[in-house]
């Protein structure tokens, strides 16, 4: 849940926030869950992006804690990784809506075709598609440039 | 008239659609298709092209794997009362937790479960600084956010150096949602995190002792407490003294006015 929500809002901070706020609102209202509780945790959190956290999650981010670190938690990735993966939810985050949540749904949450489309309101056919557009933004960003780097000019990220 | 065979025989498979080239990426194509839209990928360099970028990008994103932190699993777990989910039977049916269990946590709970994180600065000496101190109200909560102050509802039940911290109920409403505690060069550093629906997010940060050096730029006085206002990267701050104690309020993407109608909002309340 975590993962996806970075990947809808593209930083650590207001990842954190989402996922407090959305389980705020689905323990805060008792209904049934019948069938894939991560579907229904996806349209939660999809809803409470919507209504709240939208607006300051997209905006750019370029300061970093410099001269202050942060508190070490065991559970965190190596640094290499760390950046990696950072790049990969931040590009994820960079996408247009509706392909952002059919990526999260299916490539960062696991759900089916079927499944997204549900949480998604969505047919399983539009999902697949939003899903292949979403991807290859993805992988013309992370193409396998020869010559390539991070901190070159041009588009292309090599990541693998 | 009769058909002409060899024009039924000639007729081109339809090519594939977006949706089945995705699938055929993950796997998860239907076999009854699969053949057929392999034989039109293997036989198009550029479909071939489109697959293997399919492929990567799955490969990309299937592969991050990154687990929440543990404040957030403290601050979810004190939300959901830290107690086990019923476990549903095969089919799961099951019952959310009621809201009766939704509560807001004590303040005394809260900062017993915060993380108080030492942070070691390389070089320098004396105080933070405000940019320091700004920069910990931009960071992530460790803690859930303190309950409403049982006595004073436009205060939450958390201090520090005797300063209490506001709960925003007029105007725009700004909710608490997490705190941090922090040591800093010495001084303690306490942030609560508030963030409004569609403004966005700031932090609120006391630093105990003396008060640290005001940075230069633009001030605003009211009612005779001098503001200074000021950026740290991308985000804004504002900060002043209080009761001879440094606060800040910083935040992206939220405009000076709303940081210090933030700050001036509870400047009647006493400081004990």
């Amino acid at each position: 849940m975590y993962r996806a929500a970075w990947a809808l809002c593209g930083s650590r901070e207001d990842a954190e926030d989402l996922v407090q706020e959305t389980l705020t609102r689905v323990l805060a209202r008792p209904r049934m869950i019948r069938g894939e509780d991560r579907g229904y945790l996806l349209q939660a959190m999809r809803n409470t992006f919507a209504t709240g956290l939208r607006g300051a999650a997209r905006r750019p981010r370029t300061a970093a804690l410099d001269d202050v670190g942060e508190p070490a938690d065991r559970r965190a990735p190596a640094p290499d990784r760390a950046a990696e993966v950072n790049e990969v939810l931040e590009a994820v985050a960079q996408l247009p809506e509706d392909f952002r949540l059919a990526v999260v749904a299916v490539d960062i949450l696991g759900l089916s075709y079927a499944e997204a489309g549900r949480s998604l309101d969505a047919r399983e056919a539009t999902i697949a598609t939003r899903v292949y557009r979403g991807r290859q933004r993805i992988a013309e960003q992370f193409a396998q440039a020869p010559g390539a780097s991070r901190e070159g000019s041009g588009p292309k990220r090599s990541l693998t | 008239m009769t058909d002409d065979p060899m024009t039924s025989d000639t007729k081109p498979p339809r090519p594939p659609t977006e949706a089945e080239l995705a699938r055929l990426a993950d796997g998860t194509l239907p076999a009854a298709e699969r053949e057929r839209v392999r034989a039109q990928v293997a036989a198009s360099p550029q479909l071939s092209a489109v697959v293997a970028g399919q492929a990567r990008a799955v490969s990309v994103l299937r592969a991050v794997d990154v687990a929440a932190p543990a404040s957030l699993r403290a601050r979810t777990e004190q939300l959901a009362g830290a107690e086990p989910r019923p476990a549903g039977p095969a089919g799961r049916l099951r019952t959310a937790i009621a809201p009766r269990r939704v509560r807001f946590i004590p303040a005394a709970t809260a900062l017993a479960v915060a993380v108080v994180a030492v942070i070691v600065l390389t070089g320098g000496s004396g105080p933070p600084t405000v940019g320091q101190t700004a920069r910990l109200a931009l960071a992530s909560a460790t803690a859930p956010a303190p309950a409403p102050d049982s006595a004073d509802r436009t205060l939450l039940d958390l201090r520090a150096s005797g300063i209490p911290f506001p709960r925003y109920v007029r105007g725009e409403r700004w909710e608490a949602n997490g705190t941090r505690t922090d040591t800093v060069r010495g001084r303690r550093i306490v942030t609560v995190f508030y963030r409004a629906d569609g403004v966005g997010r700031v932090g609120y940060a006391i630093v105990a002792g003396r008060s640290l050096p005001t940075p230069s730029g633009p001030t605003i006085t009211r009612n005779g407490v001098r503001y200074a206002l000021g950026r740290v990267g991308d985000a804004r701050l504002v900060t002043w003294q209080r009761a001879g104690h440094t606060c800040v309020i910083a935040g992206r993407g939220v405009g000076d006015r709303t940081l210090l109608a933030l700050a001036t909002a509870d400047e009647h309340v006493t400081v004990s």
